[in-house]
């Protein structure tokens, strides 16, 4: 039954987020009658929905399947996230054109067969054409460099 | 007014010069996407969301607009000459479009698919003209009640749309109707869900879900697969004309396609996938001689690529005019609506006349510049095909990014993309479609705040949802499609129609 390790994964996702739901709901929020429904209502009609689905799933399982951690993109998706996180906290220091360019970059070197200079290329290239269309063809309120490099 | 007049008020929208600019964009970059695996029409209207928040509202939906419609005809280009299906609703026309190609019929395949997509796009248009506005004054006379069950029809509906487990689709619109209850609580103003963060006080932003959910999650799928794609084969196009005895046999299957099309778009989770399948199916069944199917016929062209048009097309009525998506596309428009502030809902064609019926002629004037753009510009496209991902993922990430950023000037919306990128990739990965959990995002506010309205109405009874007649017609037909779904029969066919999708 619990072979199907895709299902019982994913059961155990949604009945942890249904679960939740339900005790913030219930420790934080009124609950109120069906009559006059307080905040914490429909989100506990919501979590507890969820609870059961999620265990429905998790029995649900018919074929045997695995899912393995190890097997997913890990240098993808650690350098694309961390390629996002370097802009979101880049930005205000830095400034527009540095924190894209150092994005672009990490994100080019998500793919293991992008060489050092191409993804250098590829991030000169479209921090120009990011810069001009967001900067001046949207006329975006960012400054192109800030304030940490002096300029 | 009558309909001339709207359709008029529409075309003064659609044909000033900066509309017909972001109309032709919308198209060309639809085109584009569509030609490009690994980059639907979703995931850039997703990216380009956040764009849309500087221009004029009927100018953004008119550009998604097109970005959505143009896609369907690029696809077909791909789907044809190269048996890649850019876009899944083209999925099908690969089936006999390239075998057409192999035989040496490329022109006449994608001319076939192109007229067939420019006369339903066309039928489409008018019908959304027609029926719109009849279906907005039956909308005005449902109570809280009819628009619950409204939506929990469109939400059960879009289940047919996922792929796999009926349950694990359920389940992730219910986790999506859960992030949907983050932010404030509309009738005490209590905050729920944000965990002290200041930030998810007017909740999780739409941008960013889509943009985590469907671009950068698709990102890390498309990144999985180690070292280069191999060059794809390019058929030669050859002279485009069509013989007269192709056209002949195309005409019907061109008709019958766009109704299934134009019926199937404007059911709650229908659209362009589900009416290309479907028109299929059908002329496959009507055939007098059905083994031509696969070989190259040209019915097999002309019908799923009418239907997936007109349906791309009508799937615009319930968004336009009750403001209920009937998939993660037409979520998003929504979601473009909400970030201009315009109140999805019956009330958008008379506040907003020139953008409802503004995007309507312009989706006509879109399709008119897409037989343009695709049929002579055909060789450009199929050389896109060679852009490596080595520089499309960089710059799609780039996009989003600095899009979902500008929407709020939010540093918070970007942790918020890499949180639902992870959990969407997770969720892929563990073969649970992501379309329920937006169209379940999107609407559940909706669903609580007619749920309540409904619930102080009558005093508190449920019993409210059954004796209205059309709310429990409603609630009876979401039943049968759920029943339906879990039949056993019906299960393997939904399979065996996926299966072509992979």
């Amino acid at each position: 039954m619990f072979s199907d390790k895709k299902s019982l994964y994913s059961g155990i996702i949604f009945s942890a987020l249904g679960a939740f739901l339900c005790v913030d709901a219930w420790k934080n929020l009124e609950i109120g009658t069906a009559l006059r429904m307080g905040p914490g209502y429909f989100p506990i009609m919501i979590g507890g929905g969820l609870l059961l689905l999620g265990v429905a799933v998790m029995f649900s399982g018919q074929d045997r399947t695995t899912f393995d951690l190890r097997a997913l993109p890990w240098r993808a998706i650690v350098l694309v996230s961390a390629a996002i996180l370097v802009f979101a906290y880049g930005l205000r220091p830095l400034g527009f054109v540095p924190a894209t360019a150092l994005m672009v970059f990490i994100a080019a070197k998500a793919r293991p067969e992008t060489s050092l200079q191409a993804a250098l290329l590829i991030s000169f290239a479209l921090t120009v054409f990011c810069t001009l269309v967001f900067i001046y063809g949207l006329s975006l309120p960012l400054p192109l460099f800030g304030s940490v490099l002096g300029v | 007014m009558d309909i001339f007049s709207h359709l008029l008020l529409g075309a003064e929208v659609a044909f000033t010069p900066i509309n017909i600019f972001y109309c032709f964009l919308g198209a060309l970059l639809g085109t584009l996407v569509g030609v490009l695996p690994g980059l639907g029409p979703t995931a850039t209207i997703a990216m380009l969301l956040p764009l849309t928040f500087s221009i004029e509202p009927s100018s953004a939906l008119i550009m998604l607009a097109g970005i959505y419609y143009g896609a369907q005809y690029g696809g077909s280009t791909t789907a044809i000459l190269v048996n890649l299906p850019g876009e899944a609703s083209a999925a099908v026309t690969a089936i006999d479009g390239y075998r057409m190609a192999q035989q040496g019929r490329a022109g006449p395949a994608l001319a076939i698919a192109a007229i067939g997509s420019f006369f339903a796009g066309s039928i489409a248009t008018l019908l959304v003209a027609l029926f719109g506005p009849i279906l907005i004054l039956i909308a005005q006379q449902f109570s809280p009640a009819e628009y619950f069950s409204l939506i929990v029809l469109g939400l059960i509906s879009s289940i047919a749309l996922a792929h796999g487990s009926v349950l694990k689709a359920l389940a992730m619109i219910f986790m999506g109707l859960g992030f949907g209850l983050v932010g404030t609580d509309l009738y005490t103003g209590e905050s729920r869900f944000n965990w002290g963060f200041i930030e998810l006080a007017d909740g999780i932003s739409i941008v960013a879900i889509a943009v985590g959910v469907f671009g950068i999650a698709e990102v890390f799928r498309n990144l999985e697969r180690k070292g280069n794609q191999g060059e794809a084969k390019v058929a030669k196009v050859g002279s485009l004309m069509p013989t007269r005895a192709e056209l002949r046999a195309s005409a019907g299957p061109i008709a019958r396609g766009t109704a299934i099309g134009s019926l199937l778009g404007v059911l709650p989770g229908g659209g362009a996938l589900l009416s290309s399948f479907a028109s299929y199916a059908i002329e496959k069944k009507l055939a007098r001689n059905p083994g031509r199917f696969g070989n190259g016929a040209i019915e097999g062209v002309a019908a799923p690529e009418s239907a997936n048009n007109a349906g791309a097309q009508t799937s615009f009525i319930p968004m336009l005019t009750l403001g209920i998506p009937s998939n993660a596309v037409m979520a998003l428009m929504i979601g473009a609506m909400i970030i201009q502030g315009i109140v999805p809902g019956p009330k958008v064609m008379t506040d907003f006349p020139e953008l409802f019926w503004g995007i309507i002629v312009s989706m006509w004037v879109g399709n008119a510049m897409l037989v343009i753009l695709n049929l002579p510009l055909v060789g450009l496209w199929v050389r896109l095909l060679s852009i490596p991902y080595a520089i499309l993922f960089p710059a799609i990430i780039a996009f989003s990014v600095i899009g979902t950023y500008t929407v709020n000037n939010a540093t918070f919306d970007l942790l918020l993309v890499v949180g639902f990128a992870l959990l969407g990739y997770i969720l892929v990965k563990l073969e649970c479609e992501p379309a329920p959990l937006l169209l379940g995002f999107v609407l559940g506010p909706l669903l609580e705040e007619h749920l309540r309205r409904s619930m102080i109405l009558s005093r508190g009874d449920p019993m409210i949802f059954f004796e209205r007649p059309i709310s429990a017609g409603l609630l009876a037909i979401a039943a049968v499609i759920l029943l339906v779904l879990v039949l056993p029969v019906v299960r393997k066919k939904r399979e065996e129609v996926f299966v072509a999708d992979e």
